[in-house]
Formats: C-alpha cells, sequence, structure tokens
C-alpha cells in the first residue's frame, strides 16, 4: 500500500467575499498523479489523500474538493484534447503547405534557379522531396524528436487514474484475503479470516468492526508463530485504515488551518476584500485600463502581505502555493492593463483561479471542423484560376478508362465563370482530381540554341558581370570544364496557339514549349549544320593551308591542352559535339553498311566492313598506345609539335577538323555581324522550320511568326542543364 | 561618456555631487564616519526636508562588527508612507565600495531644496544603507561566511581568486537566502532583521555592486551598466524563460520584429514571456531613463562574445538588452542573494546593478542614474 498526499487550500474568493476558492497547486498535483499512475500500472495498489487546509472548514468543504477535482481532471483532458488538435491541425497546415508547393509551379522555378547557381539543377526527384519537405519536417517534429504526439499521450496517460481512483477497493482486499487464506494452516486464523470475508461480501461494517477487535485480542492473547503474528499485523494495519476510509482510493482529509484562519480574518484581509471587492465590480461595470491596473495593484499588495506575515511561519512551499496564486491574478490583471483590448468575462473567471490560464479552446469537434474548413479552403482556392481574356486552361483529368482502370482525358476549359475587366476566373477541379494548366493564344517565344564555339569565362564588366566571371573561374578551378562557356547562335521564335484542341495534346503536362523547343532545335541544328557544310566545302578547296596554319598557331595555345585531352579522354559532352575523325567516318560507314542498295551489292559490302575493321583497328592501336604512355602525353602537352603529332593521324586529323570547324564557326559569327546577313537567315530559318516541319506544326495547332537571330554566350552548366532537362522529357 | 546631465541637478538627483564623496573612500572608516556625521549635520541645518542618520541597531545599542565598526544608516522621506519604502544598499562586498560614494551623494541630493524633490519624498520612504560591510569596506576585500556563520576575509581576495566552496565557505551576498538563521553571520542577521522590522512593506531593494577583478580592466573595458532583476516567477516561468534564447543576431531580431506584429506565435525569445510583467517593465523604464541621460548599458555584444564560447553556461539570463534574470545557476542549486531575500519575504522587487571597468567618476554617475530613475519609475510612475 503506497500512500500519496495533495495539499490543496481553501481561502476566500478574491473577487467574491461570500465564495470560497480552492488553490491546488496544478504542476505538483499533475506530477503526483502521473506517479500514481506510474504504481498502478505496477500493480502497486497506491491511495491518494487529499489534505485541505481551510481557513474556515464547513460541510461543503468535501464536496467542493471533489467537484474541484473533478474539474481539474476535466480541464487536463480539454487540454490533452486541446495539444492534440493543435498538433493535428498543425500537420494538416503543413500538407496544405506542401500542396502549395506542389500546386504553385513559381516556388520549383525559383528552388530551380538557386540550384542552377550553386552548380546542380532541380531533377524530378529532387522536385518530389521540395514538395514533400514540409511533410518531412512536420513528421519529424511531431512523430520522432522534441515535442510529439507520443509524448503526450505518454504526459496525459494518467488521466486514466480518475477511474482508478473512484473504483473500490474492497473486492481487491476480498481476493487477497482468499489467497492469504488458501496458505493459511492456523485453523483459529482460518475461521476468522472466513468470517471477515463474508462481512465484507456484505459489506457489514459491525462485523467488521468486532472482527478487528477480535484480531488484536488474538495478537494479544495467543501464542502464535513470528510470520503468522507479523502478517496479522499489517492486516490490521490495512484494515483498519481501509476501514476507516470506508474502502475508498481516494481520501479526503480537512483541516483548519489556524494561520490561514488568522490571516483571512485579519483587520488587513477584511478592509482588502471589501474594496477589491467594489474595485472589481467597478472594473467589470466599466472595464477599463485604469481600473485593471488598480485590481492588480490590491493583488500585489495581498502578495506582499501574505509574504511579509507569513514567511517563516507557513511552510515554504505552501507559501509559494498561495502567494503564486494571487500572483498569477496580478499579472493576469496586469496584462489585461496593457492589452489593447479588455476581455475579461465574468464566466471566466473561475476556471482563470483554478487553472490559472484560459479554458483550452480546441475540442475533437472543433479540430475536425476547423480541418476540414482549411483543406475545403484551400482546394477551393486552388481550383480558381485568374488568368487574361486570351488566355485558357488545359486540364488533364482521370477518368475511368476502357482498357484500364484508369484513362487520360485533355480538356480546354475558356469559358469563365466570372469576368474582371481584362481578367477571367476560370474554374478546373484542384488537384489530384485534375490538374490544371495555363496556356494562351496571345503570340510566344521559344528558345533554340546551336553551339558555335567553346570559351573560357571572360570579363563581362559591371557588378553582375565581375560576379559571374569570379563565379565561373572559381567553378572552373573546383569542377574542371564547368568555368567554361559556350557563344551560341540563339533563335528566339515567336509563334501563336492557333487551334487549342489541337495544343492540348502536346501540351497535356505544361511542358509543351519546352517540348517544342528540343523539337524545333533538331530542325535548328539541320539548317546550321547544312551552312557549315557549305562553308566547310568553301573552305576545303579555298584556304586548306589557312587551317594547318591556324593549328600550328592553336598548338601553341592554352587551349590545344584540352583539344587533346578531348580527343583522349572525352567527355559525355564531346559525344554531342566533335568525336574524332574516326568516329565520323564510321558513322558514314556504318550508314554505307545499312544501305538498301549495299545490301544487293556483296563486293561493296565486303569492301566497306573491311574498311571499318580497318578503322577501328588503327583507332584502336592509335588512341591504346597513347592513353598508355601517359609520359609522352604530358610531353606532348608541354612542348606541342605538329609533326610528332603526325605521327598519329587520327589525333592529327581530328585536330584538324577541330581547327577547321572553329575557323568556320569564326567566319558565321562574323557574318553574323552583319545586318542585312541577319535579316536573311532569320528569314531562311523560318522559311526552313516552316517547310521542314509543315506537318509537325499543323498537327500541334501553331504558327511560327518569325525568328531572330543573335549570338550568346551560355555557360557549360547552364548547357548540361539543358541536356539534362531535355533528356527527362518525354 | 557623454552624459548630458553630467553634473546637472535633474530635479532629484543632483550630479554635480558625483565627485564630492570620492576622496572619502581613501580616508580610514573612522575618519569616513566621521565626516560624514559632520556632513549630515551641516546639510540637514539647511535642508527643508527631513532626514535621519543612525547606525545598524542591535538589542541594547548599535551593532558593532568583529573589527569594531558600526554600520550607518540614512533614511529620507516621509517615514509614513511605508508602502513606498525603497532600500538602497553599497560595499555588499567590502572591496567594491565606490557605490558608497554613489548613495551619499545620492542621498545629500535628495537634502537638498526643490520642488520636485518636495513632491517626490512627500510620497516615498528611502533607506540608504552605504556601507554594509565596514569591515571589508575597511580592507578592501570581500567577506566569505562559513557554515557557522563566521564572517571571514583572509587572505584578501585579488582579481578572481576567491575562496573555493569546498567546505562551506559562501560569499556574503549568498549567505542573506541562507534556509536556517543559525548559517547566517551576526551582521547579516542584524541587517535583515532591521529592515524587516523597520520596512515590512517594503517595495524596492537595490544593491549597488561593482566589477573590480583585473580580468575585468580587459574583458569589461567602458562596458556599461547592468541590471539584474530579482523577482518572483514561477518554477514553469523559469524553465520557459532558459530554454528560450535572446536575440542578438540582425535575423533574430528582425524575427522579434514580426512576432511582436503577429503576437499569436508561440513564444521564442525571452522577452516574449516576460515582457507583460510590471517590474520587468519598470526595469525597462529605469534603464531607458539611463540611456536618455546618456549613460552607457551593458552592450549585448559582450553576450554574443559569450556565445562563442564553447560549453557556455549562462549564468544571468538576459532577457533585453543590458537587463538580466537570475539563471539556473542560482535557483537550482537554491543560492538567494540579498534582494531574493528581501523579495521572498517581502513580496518586494530586487535590482541589483553591476557597473565595470571604467573611470571612478563614471561609474559614480551609472549609480547615480539609476537610483534617479528608480525614484523617478517606482515613485512617480514615469516611463521612459
Amino acid at each position: 500500500m503506497v500512500l500519496k498526499t495533495l495539499v490543496h487550500f481553501e481561502v476566500p474568493h478574491p473577487f467574491y467575499p461570500q465564495k470560497r476558492v480552492i488553490i491546488t497547486p496544478v504542476n505538483q498535483a499533475k506530477n503526483i498523479l502521473q506517479r500514481i499512475f506510474v504504481l498502478f500500472s505496477k500493480k502497486r495498489e497506491p491511495f491518494l489523500t487529499h489534505k485541505v487546509y481551510s481557513f474556515a472548514p464547513d460541510a461543503e468543504t468535501s464536496t467542493k474538493i471533489n467537484t474541484h477535482c473533478h474539474n481539474l481532471f476535466l480541464y487536463w483532458r480539454q487540454e490533452y484534447r486541446h495539444s492534440i488538435g493543435k498538433d493535428l491541425m498543425e500537420i494538416t497546415l503543413f500538407i496544405l503547405f506542401a500542396y502549395a508547393i506542389w500546386n504553385i509551379g513559381i516556388i520549383p522555378l525559383f528552388v530551380d534557379y538557386i540550384f542552377t547557381s550553386v552548380g546542380d539543377y532541380l531533377n524530378n526527384y529532387a522536385r518530389v522531396v521540395l514538395i514533400l519537405s514540409p511533410l518531412l519536417y512536420i513528421g519529424y517534429r511531431k512523430f520522432l524528436i522534441g515535442d510529439t504526439i507520443q509524448g503526450k499521450r505518454k504526459a496525459f496517460a494518467f488521466l486514466k487514474v480518475e477511474e482508478y481512483l473512484h473504483s473500490s477497493v474492497r473486492e481487491r482486499f476480498i481476493e487477497d484475503l482468499r489467497f492469504f487464506l488458501s496458505r493459511e494452516k492456523n485453523p483459529d486464523i482460518r475461521a476468522s479470516i472466513s468470517t471477515l470475508i463474508t462481512a465484507l461480501q456484505e459489506k457489514n461494517d459491525l462485523r467488521i468492526s468486532s472482527f478487528l477487535q477480535d484480531i488484536q485480542s488474538m495478537l494479544d492473547t495467543k501464542r502464535l508463530s513470528w510470520k503468522e503474528e507479523e502478517t496479522l499485523r499489517d492486516l490490521l494495519q490495512e484494515l483498519t485504515y481501509l476501514h476507516r476510509n470506508h474502502f475508498q482510493r481516494e481520501i479526503i482529509e480537512i483541516h483548519p488551518h489556524p494561520l490561514l484562519q488568522e490571516f483571512f480574518s485579519s483587520p488587513f484581509y477584511q478592509e482588502w476584500s471589501n474594496t477589491m471587492h467594489e474595485s472589481f465590480q467597478t472594473f467589470l461595470v466599466q472595464p477599463q485600463k485604469t481600473r485593471a491596473m488598480d485590481v492588480a495593484e490590491q493583488f500585489h499588495r495581498l502578495e506582499q502581505e501574505l509574504r511579509r506575515t507569513l514567511h517563516n511561519r507557513l511552510e515554504p512551499q505552501h507559501l509559494d502555493t498561495l502567494t503564486h496564486f494571487y500572483h498569477r491574478i496580478y499579472l493576469r490583471m496586469a496584462r489585461l492593463a496593457q492589452a489593447k483590448r479588455i476581455c475579461l468575462l465574468p464566466e471566466t473567471i473561475d476556471d482563470f483561479l483554478v487553472l490559472g490560464r484560459p479554458r483550452p479552446f480546441l475540442s475533437p469537434l472543433r479540430t475536425f471542423l476547423l480541418t476540414t474548413i482549411m483543406i475545403g479552403s484551400t482546394l477551393f482556392l486552388f481550383s480558381l484560376h485568374l488568368v487574361n481574356q486570351d488566355d485558357f486552361l488545359v486540364v488533364r483529368k482521370f477518368v475511368p478508362g476502357w482498357q484500364g482502370i484508369w484513362g487520360e482525358r485533355v480538356e480546354v476549359i475558356h469559358q469563365p465563370v466570372l469576368t474582371l475587366g481584362s481578367k477571367k476566373l476560370l474554374v478546373a477541379p484542384p488537384r489530384p482530381f485534375s490538374f490544371a494548366h495555363r496556356a494562351t493564344s496571345r503570340p510566344q517565344t521559344a528558345r533554340v540554341i546551336f553551339i558555335l564555339k567553346e570559351v573560357q569565362p571572360s570579363f563581362q564588366g559591371g557588378i553582375i558581370g565581375t560576379l559571374k566571371y569570379l563565379w565561373e573561374k572559381g567553378m572552373a578551378f573546383f569542377k574542371e570544364g564547368y568555368g567554361n562557356d559556350f557563344i551560341i547562335l540563339e533563335g528566339t521564335v515567336s509563334f501563336q496557339v492557333e487551334d487549342p484542341e489541337k495544343w492540348k495534346q502536346y501540351d497535356f503536362d505544361g511542358m509543351g514549349k519546352e517540348r517544342l523547343e528540343r523539337d524545333l532545335e533538331t530542325s535548328f541544328t539541320s539548317y546550321f549544320e547544312d551552312l557549315q557544310g557549305e562553308y566547310r566545302e568553301n573552305f576545303l578547296g579555298e584556304e586548306y593551308e589557312q587551317a594547318k596554319a591556324h593549328l600550328t598557331e592553336v598548338s601553341k595555345s592554352a587551349n590545344f591542352k584540352t583539344w587533346v585531352r578531348r580527343f583522349l579522354y572525352p567527355s559525355p559532352l564531346d559525344t554531342y559535339r566533335v568525336g574524332s575523325v574516326y568516329d565520323m567516318y564510321l558513322v558514314g560507314l556504318d550508314w554505307l553498311l545499312r544501305h538498301p542498295r549495299l545490301e544487293k551489292n556483296p563486293e561493296w559490302q565486303e569492301f566497306v566492313q573491311h574498311e571499318i575493321e580497318t578503322i577501328k583497328e588503327k583507332m584502336k592501336k592509335e588512341h591504346d598506345e597513347l592513353i598508355a604512355n601517359p609520359l609522352k602525353v604530358r610531353k606532348m602537352f608541354q612542348n606541342p609539335n605538329l609533326f610528332e603529332f603526325a605521327e598519329y593521324p587520327g589525333l592529327y586529323q581530328t585536330l584538324l577538323f577541330m581547327a577547321m570547324t572553329e575557323l568556320i564557326n569564326a567566319r558565321i559569327t562574323e557574318d553574323l555581324q552583319k545586318e542585312e546577313m541577319i535579316k536573311r537567315m532569320n528569314l531562311d530559318t523560318l522559311n526552313y522550320l516552316c517547310e521542314k516541319r509543315a506537318t509537325f506544326l499543323s498537327a500541334i495547332g501553331i504558327r511560327l511568326q518569325s525568328v531572330n537571330l543573335r549570338l550568346g554566350r551560355v555557360s557549360y552548366l547552364h548547357y548540361l542543364r539543358l541536356l539534362q532537362r531535355r533528356q527527362n522529357l518525354l | 561618456m557623454e552624459m548630458r546631465a553630467l553634473y546637472r541637478d535633474t530635479g532629484i538627483i543632483d550630479y554635480s555631487l558625483s565627485s564630492t564623496f570620492l576622496p572619502w573612500l581613501n580616508l580610514g572608516y573612522e575618519d569616513f564616519i566621521e565626516n560624514l556625521t559632520a556632513t549630515f549635520h551641516e546639510f540637514s541645518r539647511t535642508s527643508p526636508f527631513k532626514a535621519h542618520f543612525s547606525f545598524l541597531p542591535a538589542k541594547n545599542n548599535h551593532f558593532v562588527t568583529s573589527g569594531g565598526r558600526k554600520i550607518p544608516i540614512l533614511e529620507i522621506g516621509n517615514p509614513h508612507a511605508s508602502w513606498n519604502t525603497l532600500v538602497f544598499e553599497a560595499t555588499c562586498h567590502g572591496g567594491e565600495k565606490l557605490h558608497s560614494a554613489t548613495l551619499l551623494a545620492a542621498f545629500f541630493s535628495l537634502l537638498q531644496s526643490g520642488k520636485e524633490r518636495e513632491e517626490l519624498l512627500r510620497d516615498v520612504y528611502c533607506i540608504f544603507l552605504p556601507v554594509i560591510d565596514p569591515d571589508g569596506w575597511h580592507k578592501e576585500t570581500r567577506a566569505y561566511v562559513d557554515r557557522s556563520g563566521e564572517e571571514v576575509r583572509t587572505p584578501v581576495v585579488v582579481n578572481v581568486q576567491h575562496i573555493k566552496n569546498i567546505f562551506g565557505w559562501e560569499d556574503t551576498n549568498a549567505v542573506f537566502g541562507r534556509r536556517l538563521n543559525q548559517l547566517k553571520s551576526k551582521r547579516i542577521l542584524a541587517l535583515q532583521e532591521y529592515l524587516l522590522h523597520r520596512a515590512p512593506s517594503l517595495k524596492v531593494y537595490s544593491s549597488l555592486h561593482e566589477t573590480t577583478t583585473l580580468e575585468s580592466e580587459f574583458v569589461y573595458k567602458n562596458a556599461g551598466v547592468m541590471i539584474l532583476l530579482h523577482d518572483y516567477f514561477s518554477p514553469e516561468e523559469r524553465e520557459r524563460i532558459v530554454s528560450l534564447r535572446y536575440p542578438l543576431h540582425w535575423r533574430e531580431k528582425l524575427d522579434c520584429w514580426f512576432r511582436e506584429r503577429f503576437p499569436f506565435l508561440p513564444p521564442k525569445y525571452r522577452h516574449e514571456i516576460v515582457k507583460h510583467h510590471p517590474s520587468v517593465q519598470k526595469t525597462l523604464a529605469i534603464r531607458n531613463y539611463m540611456k536618455q541621460l546618456g549613460v552607457n548599458i551593458f552592450s549585448e555584444q559582450f553576450e554574443a562574445l559569450f556565445r562563442e564560447f564553447p560549453f557556455f553556461e549562462e549564468r544571468e539570463l538576459p532577457v533585453y538588452e543590458g537587463i538580466y534574470l537570475i539563471g539556473p545557476l542560482f535557483w537550482k542549486t537554491k543560492i538567494a542573494l540579498a534582494p531574493d531575500f528581501y523579495q521572498a519575504c517581502t513580496g518586494c522587487v530586487g535590482r541589483t546593478i553591476e557597473t565595470f571597468s571604467q573611470s571612478r567618476q563614471e561609474r559614480i554617475l551609472q549609480g547615480l542614474a539609476f537610483v534617479d530613475g528608480t525614484l523617478r519609475v517606482e515613485i512617480k510612475g514615469e516611463r521612459f
């Protein structure tokens, strides 16, 4: 049997002199009940005594204590529900935050921009992580570390104690006696215990009293073994206690407290009480800040007087409980006096006095309603799209399909539910019920590029230019190659959606423009490769020596090392751009080998096959020889000599080809400086694209309006990111 | 330090007296008391206000320390205004005797004629204890008290080489809060008995200190006044205050700015919990008044510096710039200083100020500004 004691104080109500109020150290009570719960879980049979010190106990004190304790449990239960409700709402809020990230396109774009600036890009995986990040955070906070839901459940598990404390101890005691009886051999003791069990079952208090006397006399008169005597003494002690307390686990003891009596009947308190009653009534009628401060000051005076009078006389923890009660009211009123708007409802005063804070707001029903409102309003908000008059929505919906469970349907919504000046309001079901994005019939632009030259970062001037330059040099230092730039020919293709019904198929996921850029770029590249071919033809005929001279010049420059390295150890990017001349031959020969005409000509087929093998062998031999001798390669880098390179025809030819391509691109670049030339090229490119991709353009319902060419510069990183994005674009 | 009020009479405190009592600190204690008696009589002859000069009483006569010295008490104001009793104490630690001069300057300022002073002294009763450790004052060192209540001032405490608390030796300030009277020294008991009897409804207890160690000459060079607030905070409040932080970085300050505009957010910084406490608001007003006068306030740059130290344990908790609360190092070990003791006994508000390495006159001006601010805020109800 473990006894725990909880101390309460009964004092006059500070605002209404005719009423009384119970003061309990709430946190201490919580700790004691938590301890009882632990003991109860371990089957240690704890008992709780409520020791009430009253300034003037009366018949109602006991009832008041019961009500007060019940109210405390009620409050803790509400507090628990409130905190769980708050957690649920917080989780909902973060889910909605994740939902917002999923819906608001500018967020991934912004993150992508940040990623790109530090040398990465937002791939699909990272995008999913970005969307889930609020959920990961709240999951971590609410389920793993810190103020978790599980922790709260554990902290409030003691609430089960209320039920336990109200249960009768009689049954458990009878069970214990039966167990004792089954082991006891002394016939006298057995007979007495049997009588006691019957008395307990019949709830006969008189017989229990007589049993207690019998046991006492047995202990005094009879000769018993040491063990029997000990057991009977324990039984006597426990039964006396339980009998006195009517077999209850929760016992209330009320004691008048002379010091409290003295203080609360003192002239000071009488005067204080009368003044307070008047002040408070006036405050309730006219809640003004000065009046609130007046009430607060009076409570401070009372607290001071309590400390002064009872210090060193009352136990320190008891004095702390009492002064804390008045100090809390003092602070509360002082806070009211500082608030912008005073709101103290008379009906909340008792709550505040008992609990020290307002009653918790969230109940399960309120939590449910608020959560539903939050989710509903978010979904509603994201189903509205405020767009321009020329815009429309492309909506992808999941519908029951014919062959599978789900099919997809893409729709165009352009009928507004509301028109607001130049804007209109379109409505589409929110995600995940449908996926809607805005498209427009207004002219738009798509950007296509063609790489002309790789260059080292160069100083651009200005603050941004300087920062960019330093950044790229830094990247070049830490991530070799990443710091390089490309001189590009950039084409801005202006287009307009003519048929939204066709466009919606192409732009079903909002990536239509990116897709168009990719698809137009192939034709754009073809056009300029043809142009490069024309320049090369002219060049080979007239200026071959110039190419050789250029190669000699390049061999003395810093670029040369990069060229040789790229030949020997090609980066993934090189496969898009150069490759060795052997690679180029092999591409051509492979095409020849698979040509329908060659299939009918075995002699030629054999010749091509032979050529392929010879080139492959040469290529392998030359490449292996070079990469097996890094020291030699290093020497060739340090002191380049074209004659030495001539020993390796593959390498030499490739370098020559690269030198020639560079010269050709330089010439194209030079030509593009001329205005007339640009105009002509703009027109030619537009005609080329319209002509070559007529079917495609008609199928997706767009019309190309113009092409504007200009020379630009992109970083290696930018280009790499573009390639990666396109790889992921179906 | 640029003080607009330098050597000016603000109506309550006459700052021109700041250097008057400085030479007295170089006198022997007996000469000091002699001078004090003579000056008191001289001033009280011309003063329109009634004041009282006495020594700390014992059972039959005056209390005399083990070194044979008496503790002076200066009282001024309306003895019937017991609800507005303010106590100012200095030289709690004998080695920090500069503020004895501060309190004398403050007391004799109040004795001078003036309308504002007249109005003020009608509503207040001030008790000045300029030297509460005369033996320490004489020896210029702090006292340590053992568990039998015996005060020791040998060896003289130099720099921060304080006597370690191995056998229960404790700093004299912490002895005020010892639970049992048997453990307190006779001097401290006599002081407590006198104050609790003379000023049972004490409103404010102020203790003036200075940091005099050699290290502080380097670390706290030109640091301003630090105010330590001693008030009642419930255990839950204390735990919460400790768990929160003080905004130092500009990001944290910006966060504070937002939080002030969106008060529904849960508290993140310490001041958010205590900002409605009247005692904190009054302390803030005192600090602001001192700032207005041009007094340096203990800069938060020191806090920023302390944060850089690994395993730094906060002894006092900063809540506003220059305003600190007692930290867990005190309340978890149940150490109660003199202001904490009087707070627990009377419900008053306690304040300790600490002044750091600057010229002696500047430190006196800082102390005077604190006394001035306390009187204005606590009695006149002015807010700054």
